[in-house]
């Protein structure tokens, strides 16, 4: 067992947890960034395309308050509106700082910043640098933070959030360089685990995106809200096997056919057809034509960029490429795409400090709920883990040292065991039971079916049975008989149980809601309720286990009647 | 399919071994498809990374087939009945295919690159050069370390290509001194230049070019190293590498049996042959232009040489960051030889055939207006015409890619066609061939700066080559010849090395071409 003491604990090494370290380390404050993968590379970041952002680079039209509103109405008014109004406030101050660490965004060739426009939007406002501006942010950020003297450790499995007093001090996990136990004491914690796709059996986001801080923080007793707000990227691609989920930026120019070459969306608005729509209404039109036997050739529908103008396609160079070396060419030929889990817009409630409910712990991005509402507008992600991320950083470092250092070799012991128990467990049994990766493809397999697009009460309670059948299998799943170093299937049992445990509270969150809102959408009650339903669902797990509840949304600016 | 990956379990009994196994090829696969198969389906014990599968994070690389790659864009040749997947190169291995990256990460904490991430390079002399289309996207897979010939025999003190292209990175204007680039600049010069880093990226990024700015860089800012700044001070002034007097550029004519054919004044030129300081003023190479105008000669090409007018191609002034003085020698080359009016030019020397054929008109902003030639593809086409009969050399051969000619000029295959051509010759290759040749050492004026690290490469080149058993190296490049001449005379190994001029020359001969009667043999 090693230890490692630092006055702020950061898990997770998307944007979000490498803002947090490079302004917590400016802060002043010791800063331990801990990843399950390779630091600044396992994350949603690296994939993203788009920052959306006003600033002085915005058209005369845009303003933040334009922002604002776009965010709102697309979050279908379940957003908590003082936390969206620091973001639009605050993102161009963060495009400042990236600019100031190095990163270039695209221009135009009179030197003014390119602006790429998106659904939903009311105007132009997605910086960018071609379709990888995500890779070039999370570059800028880690060698930032590293320059700042941020110490950053991949392979580090975080199970579990350890306590003091009631307060969250450090963390417990598992070293998979080394293969042992590792705990972590801090005076503060900030969660940037991100989001959940991997819960999902098509989805755009990394094999790492399996929800652990979640599930962390639900057990440390944090609130989570809106866990039913699961936004699936319209058009990820099903075919071929190797980049099964990529999701296809050019979809935002493109025509979708059905498997009788109907323009489907027709059907939805006969002028507008694809164009503006947003994430959830194209999602369930598309997943309503594959559910119907309507699909294409492998369950998906046909995207068609073939007429989309070439000079287009030069702001899609890397996915151009990438779908071109397997053997689609976008230009000439269709592809197969279906809706594929890419955002989670529930999470952990936070304040404006990024205070989660339970004191010591911070969260920061997509592993919080609350800013998005019931739905992402595209951009609006890097814009939260710039401003957020940055904020957890702030004055998580400051609660920091203003504690002081304590040691922390008291910390839950309980746990600590338990966990190096856990494991040593698995590790020696013997093919008693399924492998870790068998309950995975089980577990996607149930939320597909039955927690994904479209919903119905009967179908979300299959699930939780489903789900409980999981729970009971995986205690005596085995692996192949590998040791303690970099052990995947290890990785996999310990991801497994939290995604069994998110995977419960979305179901439970969307058997709540009784409502369609957002990415929410029961078939039961296919309307939205504003009478009722204008609220968050709140989880909390205690010793009843799952306890929901409703709770206000803070409209501080906007009703649903503006 | 057999897929056979390497093993290392740090838990086991310390020895590494291969694992194999069989793997059912669909359609089509990347290294990552048959990687996750492997786990999934045959063996869960494997350990490799890999996060995005979309070419993005940059995690999950490794070498198939001893080749650096991304396992995510790598498809796997699905005609070959086995394949051979290992850990990158260069890192320390973790377990299985995980390397330990701590070494690129401390490089990125420490002040060598906190300018990494600024992937810009304005304001350099050689804006051309440096266009976004080179700074690419770099996403830290570490592929270009693992094929790097330097970092192999540095890993202490090279920062490797993934941080050099950080060193760049910063501009002329920026206000802040550049520490980083001060700091990096004694490795910066060790670059051989020989591009396997920029052909095995598949962010785009040309890190070969980005060294040369950052070179040019230290040179405006008078931070050359000593020996560099001599050794350029001294092609400056006397127009050549060896700092003779330039006159003395037809000194390897003068026991060539029969003299110089070179065409008379007014008579109209097939071809100018631009020499080279090497084969001009080094003794030992003086057998490359001997050959080839004899072979000019025997051929029926009216040929022309420039002596004392031709300057150094200035490739040692770019390669050294020396832009400036660069442009002097340029622009009197390009003025004599577009006053001889040649239509074409041929050079049996890559280095100034790629730097007259690619560098002159980015640095210069001009077209050259002549065609240029390698000696290879002149040779080729003269075989192919007809024109150079030539006879049987009994000799099993290997042949040497060089860089400028191979990885920077995209020519292959002209050479193995003329070797292949001379009847009783036959080729063998060496592990890496081609695209991915492995540099001699000889590169980017290293025989200067370390002379050293120059041996070292040279002699891993010269282990490959020997074994396959060849009994000469042929190559295309004088330097390349020098070097690996000194490689195999140093550890007195039983190969010959010439230059392919030098073993057609000898083919034609013995087709009975040298038709001056001499027996030749004194020149060869």
């Amino acid at each position: 067992m090693r230890e490692l003491q630092a006055d702020v604990l950061i898990i997770g090494s998307g944007g979000a947890g490498l803002m947090a370290a490079a302004k917590a380390a400016e802060k002043g404050a010791r800063v331990l960034v801990v990843d399950k993968g390779l630091p600044s590379k396992s994350g949603s970041t690296v994939g993203a395309a788009g920052l959306a952002a006003t600033g002085p680079w915005s058209p005369p039209e845009d303003s933040a308050d334009m922002h604002f509103r776009d965010t709102v109405v697309g979050g279908a008014f379940l957003n908590d509106q003082l936390l969206v109004r620091i973001m639009v406030n605050e993102v161009a101050d963060r495009v400042r700082d990236l600019e100031r660490w190095g990163m270039p965004f695209d221009r135009k060739e009179d030197s003014s910043y390119f602006l790429d426009i998106a659904a939903g939007h009311s105007n132009p406002r997605l910086l960018a640098r071609s379709d990888r501006v995500g890779v070039g942010m999370a570059k800028v950020l880690w060698s930032t933070a590293l320059r700042m003297g941020v110490e950053g450790r991949g392979d580090v499995v975080v199970t579990r959030l350890l306590k003091r007093n009631g307060r969250v001090a450090g963390a417990v996990g598992l070293d998979l360089e080394s293969g042992e136990l590792l705990t972590m004491g801090a005076g503060a914690v900030i969660l940037a685990t991100g989001g959940i796709g991997q819960l999902y059996p098509l989805t755009s986001n990394s094999v790492y995106t399996t929800g652990n801080g979640l599930a962390m923080a639900a057990e440390a007793g944090a609130v989570l809200v809106n866990m039913e707000q699961v936004q699936f990227y319209p058009e990820c691609l099903v075919h071929p096997e190797s980049i099964r989920g990529f999701g296809l930026g050019i979809a935002e120019h493109s025509r979708l056919f059905n498997g009788r070459e109907e323009r489907f969306l027709a059907k939805l608005d006969p002028v507008g057809l694809e164009k503006g729509k947003t994430r959830d209404i194209m999602s369930r039109a598309i997943y309503g034509e594959i559910r119907e036997g309507r699909g294409s050739e492998h369950d998906g529908v046909y995207l068609d960029a073939t007429q989309v103008p070439r000079e287009v396609f030069r702001n899609f160079r890397h996915e151009y490429e990438l779908c071109l070396e397997n053997g689609i060419d976008l230009m000439k030929e269709r592809a197969e795409v279906a809706p594929g889990a890419h955002y989670f817009m529930g999470g952990i409630r936070i304040d404006e400090k990024c205070k989660s409910s339970v004191p010591g712990l911070y969260a920061a991005g997509e592993v919080t709920g609350g800013v998005m509402g019931g739905n992402r507008l595209s951009g609006n992600s890097l814009a939260d883990i710039l401003v957020f991320g940055a904020r957890a950083g702030v004055y998580a470092a400051e609660e920091a040292l203003e504690r002081g250092n304590e040691a922390h070799s008291d910390l839950d012991p309980e746990i600590v065991r338990e966990e190096e128990e856990r494991m040593r467990a698995f590790l020696e049994r013997r093919r008693t039971g399924p492998r870790p990766s068998e309950i995975k493809d089980r577990l996607r397999g149930l939320m597909w079916e039955r927690v994904s697009v479209i919903r119905s009460e009967a179908s979300l309670e299959a699930a939780l049975g489903e789900l409980n059948d999981l729970g009971e299998q995986l205690p005596r799943s085995a692996g192949m008989g590998g040791g303690w170093v970099h052990n995947r299937e290890l990785m996999e049992y310990l991801e497994a149980d939290h995604m069994l445990l998110v995977a419960e509270m979305i179901t439970r969150s969307a058997l709540m809601r009784k409502e369609s809102r957002g990415a929410h959408f029961l078939e039961e009650h296919p309307e939205r309720r504003d009478d009722e339903w204008l609220v968050n669902t709140a989880m909390r797990l205690g010793p009843e286990k799952f306890r929901l509840s409703a709770e206000p949304v803070r409209f501080t600016e906007m009703m649903v009647e503006d | 399919m057999l897929v056979r990956i390497y093993r290392y379990d740090p838990e086991g009994d310390g020895e590494p071994r291969y694992g194999s196994y069989r793997v059912p090829f669909e359609g089509r696969m990347t290294v990552l498809d048959v990687l996750r198969y492997v786990y999934r389906e045959l063996d869960g014990t494997l350990a490799f990374r890999w996060a995005c599968g979309i070419g993005k994070c940059g995690t999950c690389s490794v070498r198939l087939n001893g080749k650096p790659v991304l396992s995510c864009r790598q498809p796997i040749d699905g005609g070959a009945d086995e394949v051979l997947i290992e850990p990158l190169a260069n890192y320390p291995v973790v377990k299985d295919l995980v390397v330990d990256r701590e070494r690129y990460q401390r490089g990125l904490s420490n002040s060598l690159i906190h300018l990494r991430g600024m992937d810009r390079v304005p304001l350099l002399l050689t804006p051309r050069l440096i266009t976004d289309e080179a700074l690419g996207e770099c996403i830290e897979c570490l592929v270009c370390d693992s094929g790097c010939p330097v970092l192999i025999e540095r890993l202490q003190e090279y920062p490797g290509p993934s941080l050099l292209t950080g060193v760049a990175g910063r501009s002329e204007s920026d206000e802040a001194p550049n520490e980083a680039l001060e700091e990096a600049r004694f490795e910066v010069f060790r670059c051989l230049q020989c591009g396997r880093c920029t052909a095995a990226c598949r962010g785009g990024v040309s890190t070969d070019h980005l060294i040369l700015a950052a070179r040019e860089g230290l040179a405006r800012r008078g931070l050359l190293p000593e020996a560099l700044q001599a050794f350029g001070e001294t092609v400056a002034v006397q127009h050549n590498v060896s700092g003779e007097d330039n006159s003395g550029r037809l000194i390897w004519a003068q026991n060539l049996e029969g003299g110089l054919a070179v065409a008379e004044a007014g008579t109209p030129l097939e071809v100018l042959y631009f020499v080279g300081c090497l084969g001009s003023l080094f003794p030992s190479s003086y057998r490359v232009p001997q050959a080839l105008v004899q072979i000019l000669e025997a051929a029926g090409v009216p040929y022309g040489l420039m002596g004392g007018e031709e300057w150094c191609c200035a490739y040692p002034l770019l390669l050294g960051g020396m832009t400036d003085q660069a442009r002097e020698l340029i622009r009197h080359n390009l003025n004599a030889v577009r006053g001889r009016g040649a239509p074409r030019m041929v050079m049996a020397c890559p280095s100034c055939y790629y730097t007259w054929k690619e560098l002159y008109p980015q640095v210069m902003g001009e077209e050259v207006g002549v065609e240029i030639l390698h000696a290879v593809e002149l040779l080729e086409s003269l075989v192919d015409e007809g024109r150079l009969p030539l006879g049987e050399v009994p000799m099993r051969v290997t042949y040497h890619d060089p860089c400028d000619l191979g990885r920077k000029s995209g020519i292959y295959e002209a050479p193995r066609q003329v070797l292949r051509a001379i009847p009783g010759v036959e080729l063998v290759e060496m592990v890496d061939n081609r695209e991915d040749a492995l540099c001699c050492g000889g590169g980017s004026n290293l025989e200067t700066y370390d002379p050293e690290l120059m041996r070292k490469v040279a002699h891993r080149r010269l282990g490959q080559a020997l074994e396959t058993g060849a009994e000469a190296i042929i190559t295309a490049c004088t330097q390349c010849e020098r070097t690996l001449k000194d490689a195999a005379r140093r550890e007195r190994a039983k190969v010959r090395v010439m230059d392919v001029t030098e073993i057609v020359w000898r083919a034609a001969k013995a087709a009975g071409q040298d038709r001056k009667g001499g027996d030749g043999e004194g020149l060869l």
